[in-house]
């Protein structure tokens, strides 16, 4: 009994502080103290603590703590805008490679070359194309996490495809499209959803590695990652301002994985990843 | 198996074949002019005219495309736009250093990954299975570049015992590679202990164990080795991600890698070392992939005849 | 006695006489070992050295080391010094005459004459070369005898030495260059106290000491310039001491350095001006009151204090203080000051009571974002809605050669003769130097005439009236003019910031 206790403590930690981010973002208006880009030049790199910022100010005199809560909504929609384009992507895609196998090699070789892309540079060069902001950056993101979905999708279908049962409905006459929605796809869901889980946490790091080269929020938008770029230059006079997103950062991003490994557990202890 | 490679390979030409076409239609699209950034920002329209003939842009694409083609099949991958040097010199210079870093940063995330992952996998549900797993996702959970300033930060200026600029020395490469091993770490423990878990549940485990000690030793061997061989898979495909995904790190560290050349060459619109770059990437990716694949088919049979 | 003890006897013994011999060979009061290299960062990207190519301020602060010219500018950013050429003397006001320095070689042996003057100039105005703009008034560069040039200009040319001395046409070994190529740029071969010796695009550069310099001989063997893009590290690694002089810092390393004694943190005039200027050809900014309120909305001076950490001079357009021709009495005193409710009234008064909206266009760097977020904040205020548009490099040269910008960061020369900044208004430049689109005829004339004006004094008056002129429509305006901010280990001695150089033959480094 200890076992799945302790695996599932994690989980529900993971759970409690990806609660907490979700009113956060959806409170920040009432939580901040200031809103997020109203600058004081004057009184920018304040300690934390000093009068009416909590956690310091940032470069340019806006509040840390106000950023941080705004940038919360940045986080989600970025986890929820990659996972909702890589799905929507790749699993119709792998169902259809693993289901019909036609299709099977022109959709993997696909995947292949999508794979061969390093991801980074495909971001730069989607976002040179398509000009720089979150929302395309988010999109190459969104594309080159499409690969995982493909495989897990088709390893799923192919498990199931030629069982009795799915045997037994096509026999009856159900329409294929029926047999993978009602027979098939259930059996993704699982692998499905624990790879989304991890794909939230990974975004939100990719997304501060774009920021790093400047590709990814505009100023002045308070994502998470954009503050860790700009205010490193300050690392040697003022760590907090780098202190707390990276912290924001980390803890986000561990809630999610620590959530995703307690579902992979609870819903089959013996699931192999297939990356 | 032969017939297993020869396919295989086939693939790989695919894919190359669908690389150069993406990047070379990519680098197309992309606005920005190569002459502009080669004449000068202040150059005249007619000096920028005349570069962009010198260059070979003014010609339709496909012409372009086919001459850029038949060089390649002819292995000649042009000269840099930016400084006319021959880019097999650029790729030269930079390969061998994100090469390396890629290879010292996956030994180090196996070399700790893996017996993370088997504690956390032998000890499940107690507290060392929670503790190596947390300590292995820590390491996935912080962004890369923050961890290298603070490395930076305590051995090279704090303690002076390694140096703050690479320079080419073997220990140059430490930092680095722990910087970019730490996500990788996360991912191998990760899937060593569900392997394993895998593995220990099945029934000749439970069988050794019941035989005793000198048959349980053995299996266990047997199982760890088996438990393996999607770890291989994993750490396969991190490398393609690390090779490619360094550019951070490179420039943190001050490495003049493949990252830092191709994400320059992009902004300097230099489409011969970029094109030249990204497949090489891909290649190498491709290639690794292969590897690892066959030796799955080596190792069970099955695969091969998918 | 014991074995052990007849080893501890030996062992004295030998301490002892090596105790003595040392005591005789070291060093005695000799003062401080000194290196024989030099560890210089670099932040931007250094691919070519070739300055015909190369417009970066960086590779013509690096190769100031290893090419000359046949004037040079001095420390203070205005005098003018020979350096390849002796003696000069204008014959015509289209023509002067240099006369050579004796006995010079370039680093590949081959002599420096009046031929390789002429190639040296020449090749800077060729078709393909970069800076071909800054020479688009030579007319010829005549050999009169081996040791003896002629330049002659197109037209009369007041600002010909000055342009000489600013623009600085390297001359360079004319065989190497007919030898090498497209690999000259890899490896200039000139005639300064340093040569290059190996060249790592986007990574590392090394000189060493010319040994035949006609001149007094490098004090360092050897110098070496590393490109490390990211802010902490360089800080770390002159702190490790593997770095020992940093260029160009930002005011937060000023700040760590400051509680640091080993280090100093130095500065010196600067030749750059940032400056962000409008594009006239769109609405609003067709109207000169809508961008003298947007003037007014931005408060410089607190910018200055802040994110530029006090360093520099806020000024009014389109002079620099350091420029000739720059009127401390008139121009001291800040014509658009900040004073967000004038701006409001100009505003109202053209017809925008309630603001508007516009565009931004800067390149995609963390100094261009922070300018941008601050003038966003500060014209907020007014009711002007600024959208920050941020690009590479490439995409806003070209954006900005086209004219799809409204407001558009650029910079500009902070020191020497007005023609280096003059050309930015003029009609002719449109697209090229001039991306403000903004011209008038008046100002064309004078612009012109002081361009060929000789007479010193009368130049005088036409520039300062094409500068009012200007100064009044305001097409443009300074964000600051910059000053030279370094960072040095203090064992290194003889260092002197320079506006265009980061010049290293005077230097010694302790031990």
């Amino acid at each position: 009994m200890l076992k799945r206790l302790a695996r599932h403590r994690s989980a529900v930690v993971g759970l409690i502080v990806i609660g907490v981010l979700i009113l956060a973002a959806i409170f920040a208006p009432v939580l901040a103290w200031h809103a997020p880009d109203i600058q004081n030049l004057p009184n920018r790199l304040a300690q934390p603590g000093s009068p009416g910022h909590v956690l310091g100010t940032d470069e340019l005199g806006r509040d840390i703590l106000s950023r941080l809560l705004y940038g919360a909504r940045i986080s989600l929609a970025i986890g929820i805008v990659v996972v909702l384009v890589a799905v929507g992507v790749g699993v119709p895609a792998g169902a259809l490679a693993g289901y019909d196998s036609r299709y099977d090699a022109p959709i993997m070789r696909l995947t292949d070359l999508l794979l061969s892309f390093p991801g980074i540079l495909l971001a730069l060069v989607v976002v040179a194309v398509l000009g720089p902001g979150l929302r395309n950056a988010m999109l190459a993101v969104g594309i080159f996490s499409v690969p995982v979905f493909v495989r897990i999708t088709r390893a799923s279908v192919l498990s199931v495809r030629d069982l009795e049962y799915v045997h037994a409905a096509r026999v009856a006459g159900s329409s294929d499209v029926r047999i993978l929605f009602k027979h098939i796809m259930p059996n993704c869901l699982a692998p499905l959803l624990v790879q989304a889980t991890f794909r939230v946490a990974t975004s939100i790091l990719t997304a501060a590695s774009l920021s790093f080269i400047g590709l990814g929020a505009q100023p002045p938008s308070p994502e998470w990652g954009a503050m860790l770029a700009t205010g490193r230059v300050n690392l040697y006079i003022a760590p907090h301002v780098t202190l707390y997103p990276g912290l924001a950062i980390f803890v986000t991003v561990l809630a999610f994985n620590l959530l995703g490994d307690g579902l992979r557990d609870l819903l089959d202890p013996r699931l192999g990843t297939t990356h | 198996m032969p017939a297993y490679v020869v396919r295989r390979l086939g693939h790989l030409l695919l894919v190359a074949a669908g690389v150069v076409v993406i990047t070379f239609s990519m680098l197309h699209l992309i606005p920005g002019d190569p002459a502009l950034v080669v004449a000068g920002e202040f150059a005249s329209d007619e000096s920028v005219k005349a570069v962009r003939a010198r260059l070979g842009l003014d010609q339709p694409l496909h012409v372009q495309f086919a001459r850029y083609v038949v060089n390649l099949v002819r292995l000649n991958l042009g000269e840099s736009f930016r400084s006319n040097v021959p880019v097999r010199r650029e790729l030269a210079l930079s390969y061998p250093i994100s090469a390396q870093l890629a290879v010292y940063s996956m030994l180090i995330a196996g070399v700790v990954g893996v017996p993370l992952g088997v504690i956390a996998a032998v000890r499940r549900g107690t507290l060392a299975d929670l503790a190596t797993m947390l300590v292995a996702m820590a390491g996935l959970s912080m962004p890369s570049f923050w961890l290298g300033l603070n490395l930076i930060l305590i051995f090279a200026v704090r303690l002076g015992w390694l140096r703050a600029l690479w320079s080419g020395a073997l220990i140059d490469y430490l930092l680095p590679a722990i910087t970019l091993a730490t996500f990788s770490v996360a991912l191998i423990a990760r899937q060593t202990r569900s392997s394993m878990l895998e593995v220990l549940s099945q029934d000749y485990i439970r069988t050794a164990r019941a035989k005793g000690l000198a048959a349980r030793t053995v299996t266990y061997r047997h199982a760890l080795l088996n438990a393996l061989v999607p770890v291989i898979t994993v750490i396969g495909l991190n490398f393609g991600y690390v090779l490619g995904g360094t550019v951070i790190t490179e420039s943190i560290f001050s490495m003049r890698g493949m990252g830092l050349l191709l994400v320059g060459s992009i902004l300097d619109r230099d489409y011969p070392v970029v094109q030249a770059g990204i497949l090489v990437l891909a290649l190498n990716f491709a290639v690794i992939n292969l590897a690892v694949d066959l030796l799955y088919a080596v190792i069970d049979p099955r695969i091969r005849y998918e | 006695m014991t074995r052990l003890a007849k080893t501890w006897q030996w062992l004295l013994v030998v301490m002892a006489t090596l105790g003595v011999v040392s005591g005789i060979w070291a060093p005695g009061d000799a003062g401080p070992a000194l290196r024989d290299v030099i560890r210089v960062s670099v932040r931007t990207t250094v691919v070519g050295l070739d300055s015909k190519y190369e417009t970066s301020s960086t590779v013509g602060a690096i190769n100031s080391n290893v090419l000359e010219s046949l004037v040079t500018i001095d420390y203070d950013g205005a005098t003018i010094r020979p350096q390849l050429a002796t003696e000069w003397k204008a014959e015509s006001p289209t023509s002067w005459v240099f006369k050579l320095r004796p006995n010079v070689k370039f680093h590949d042996g081959t002599p420096f004459n009046a031929a390789a003057v002429k190639f040296g100039l020449e090749r800077m105005a060729d078709q393909d070369s970069s800076q071909r703009g800054d020479f688009s008034w030579l007319q010829s560069v005549q050999v009169v005898d081996d040791l003896t040039v002629r330049i002659r200009a197109k037209f009369p040319y007041a600002p010909m030495l000055s342009s000489l001395a600013f623009y600085e046409p390297y001359i360079v070994s004319p065989t190497a260059v007919q030898q090498m190529g497209t690999g000259f740029g890899q490896k200039p071969i000139g005639t300064g106290p340093f040569m290059y010796d190996t060249h790592i695009p986007r990574q590392k550069t090394v000189m060493i000491r010319n040994e035949n310099y006609w001149g007094e001989k490098a004090k360092l063997a050897r110098a070496e310039w590393l490109i490390v893009p990211e802010e902490n590290t360089r800080l770390a690694a002159l702190l490790s001491g593997e770095l020992d002089l940093l260029t160009i810092i930002e005011p937060s390393i000023m700040q760590a350095l400051a509680t640091r004694p080993q280090y100093a943190v130095i500065r010196g005039p600067d030749d750059l001006v940032d400056r962000i200027g409008f594009n006239v050809k769109k609405k609003p900014f067709d109207d000169p009151r809508v961008r003298k309120a947007v003037i007014h909305g931005i408060n410089r001076v607190q910018m200055l204090a802040t994110i530029f950490g006090g360093v520099g001079v806020v000024f009014d357009p389109p002079l620099a203080p350091g420029i000739w021709g720059y009127d401390p009495p008139t121009m001291a005193k800040l014509s658009y000051p900040y004073d967000p409710q004038k701006a409001r009234a100009l505003l109202a008064e053209a017809g925008h009571p309630n603001g508007f909206r516009t565009t931004f266009t800067i390149i995609n760097r963390p100094d261009h974002r922070q300018i941008g977020e601050v003038v966003q904040a500060d014209l907020k205020q007014i009711g002007v809605d600024v959208q920050l548009r941020a690009f590479d490099f490439a995409t806003v040269a070209q954006s900005t050669r086209q004219g799809d910008h409204d407001m558009y960061i650029i910079g500009t020369y902070g020191t020497g003769d007005p023609d280096r900044v003059f050309p930015e208004f003029e009609s002719a430049n449109f697209n090229v130097k001039n991306r403000n689109f903004w011209s008038d005829p008046e100002v064309d004339r004078l612009i012109a005439a002081q361009r060929s004006e000789i007479d010193p004094v009368k130049r005088l008056v036409l520039v300062r009236q094409a500068a009012a002129k200007i100064r009044e429509a305001a097409p443009e305006f300074p964000l600051r003019w910059r000053r030279a901010v370094q960072a040095i280990n203090k064992k290194v001695k003889g260092y002197r910031v320079h506006p265009q150089k980061w010049f290293l033959p005077n230097v010694t480094v302790e031990q």
